[in-house]
């Protein structure tokens, strides 16, 4: 026997028994286990003695456990469903931590707009739905860039509004196209469901900024505006106020810094706050 | 696969039940109360398995606790080309005690020896057998074996053992603990399978060896 070495296949063949007994020193468990699974070779002795192995199981004398443990396996898993919900998604945790900070800073609530017509699923933010449709939300949501370019153009000339909305859909366009775009899908908290959206990233390093797209909120209540955050770690940082658009929508291009891990809009009062008060909508970065 | 393995008498299930698999599908899908019921078709032969291996009650619960929460976390990763649920439930309840009983150890007495994780456990002959096979029978071809062997092979699954200790606990040279360990497995495959299993006179384990 010479210790972790690499094991032929009569090496291995004859480790069979006390292997599927778990009997064998640490060194040589590992030795067979990396043998079984390099080797081409069916080893069927490694079947037929483990398939014995199940079988002493069952020789203990039967003994009932004690009604209390039934009580603490039906809790335990609870436990685990409890943390696991807990743990669901790390954006969730921070929206619910920030909404409820301050829950009560908000005397009108966010009513949400009318879903927009088309196209339609990206005003369903189901996460799970989110992630498994990416590309083709992605493709969506560039088709529904370009029509809003057209609109646009349309009202480019008329206002300078619209020329700067123009220019950032453009950008926001051209971003999404990109095949490495790095984008934050952005859905509406509690406190404004049905608002839907992305911001993507543009530039890198610190002079990463995002570009944001969000439909479904409806205008801020006289006295107060919506606010823009890049989220870092657990600080939210403020990028600036925004408004909705006679289109129903905000599209704005946040000012350059490091890269976000998150975007968010809040409502505030004017002139805006330094920490966000009432969190309506949040994408993660990559999500 | 619809197979519900059960030796033992008086534990036939009603056959509406859904399957093991099933159950255990369903567990993978976050449904707790699937497992609440694999764990109420599995509670006594799990912590009768559990309490054997530790001798101790209150450590036999902690084990049947951690080793369905175990199920419970990684259900979808049951794999029924490798052997019955039933074969993979119970391999964690053993792996679960194993670890219990040597972690309570001396830590001189023994070092951290590491078990073949669930995964490796290799397909069953359950098929072949179940349903005619019960405790008894199991119990029988137990008995069957030459009692070196069946020491061996009990001081290796119950005891947690490796071959040094179970040489260094029977006196018996490395190489003899290797072939009894081997005869017995096959000498009990045979009897569970009806396959004429290999011969048992002692002359055969005199086999030379690490």
């Amino acid at each position: 026997m010479s210790g972790p070495g690499r094991l032929n296949c009569v090496d291995a063949a004859e480790r069979a028994a006390l292997y599927v007994l778990g009997a064998l020193e640490p060194s040589e468990m590992a030795a067979v286990r990396q043998h079984l699974a390099e080797c081409p070779e069916p080893h069927a002795e490694f079947a037929a003695l483990g398939g014995v192995v199940p079988y002493l199981a069952e020789l203990p004398e039967a003994v009932e456990p004690p009604a209390s443990l039934d009580d603490r396996v039906a809790a335990a898993v609870e436990a685990d469903v409890r943390a696991r919900q807990r743990d669901e998604s790390a954006a969730e945790r921070l929206v619910s931590r920030m909404g409820e900070a301050r829950p009560a800073a908000l005397s009108t609530p966010v009513e949400p707009a009318p879903p927009p017509q088309a196209p339609a699923p990206l005003s369903a933010p189901s996460r799970t739905l989110l992630r498994r449709w990416r590309p083709l939300l992605e493709f969506a949501a560039v088709l529904v860039i370009g029509a809003l370019l057209g609109w646009n153009l349309v009202l480019q000339g008329q206002l300078g509004e619209a020329g700067r909305r123009s220019a950032e859909l453009r950008e926001a366009a051209e971003a999404l196209a990109h095949p490495n775009a790095v984008i934050a899908r952005i859905a509406g908290t509690a406190a404004a469901p049905g608002v839907s959206g992305f911001a993507v990233l543009r530039g890198s390093g610190d002079a990463t900024r995002a570009v944001v797209v969000v439909s479904g909120l409806p205008a801020a209540p006289a006295g107060k505006t919506y606010e823009a955050w890049y989220v870092r770690g657990e600080t939210a940082v403020p990028a600036g106020l925004v408004s909705v658009g006679g289109d129903g929508l905000i599209v704005a291009s946040l000012p350059d810094g490091p890269p976000p891990d998150a975007v968010a809009l809040s409502l505030e009062d004017l002139p805006g706050t330094q920490v966000p008060t009432k969190v309506v909508a949040l994408g993660k970065v990559g999500s | 696969m619809s197979r519900q393995p059960r030796p033992g008498p008086g534990s036939e299930t009603p056959a509406p039940e859904p399957a093991d698999a099933d159950l255990l599908a369903m567990a993978a899908a976050h449904d707790a109360t699937a497992l609440t019921r694999l764990y109420e078709r599995y509670r006594t032969v799990a912590y009768s398995l559990a309490l054997r291996i530790t001798g101790d009650a209150g450590l036999a619960e902690d084990v049947i606790q951690e080793a369905f929460l175990g199920v419970w976390r990684n259900a979808g990763r049951y794999a029924a080309a490798r052997g019955s649920v039933r074969t993979w439930l119970m391999a964690i309840v053993h792996h679960r005690a194993i670890d219990a009983l040597r972690r309570r150890r001396p830590a001189d007495e023994l070092p951290d020896v590491e078990m073949p994780p669930p995964s490796l456990v290799l397909p069953d002959i359950w098929p072949e057998v179940a349903g005619r096979l019960d405790r008894e029978a199991i119990r029988a071809a137990m008995d069957g074996l030459a009692a070196a062997q069946r020491e061996a092979i009990e001081l290796a699954y119950f005891g947690g053992l490796t071959q040094q200790e179970i040489a260094a606990r029977t006196g018996a040279p490395l190489g003899t603990v290797k072939s009894r360990v081997r005869l017995g497995l096959l000498s009990l495959r045979g009897a569970l399978t009806g396959e004429p299993g290999p011969t048992t006179d002692d002359g055969a384990e005199e086999e030379s060896g690490p």
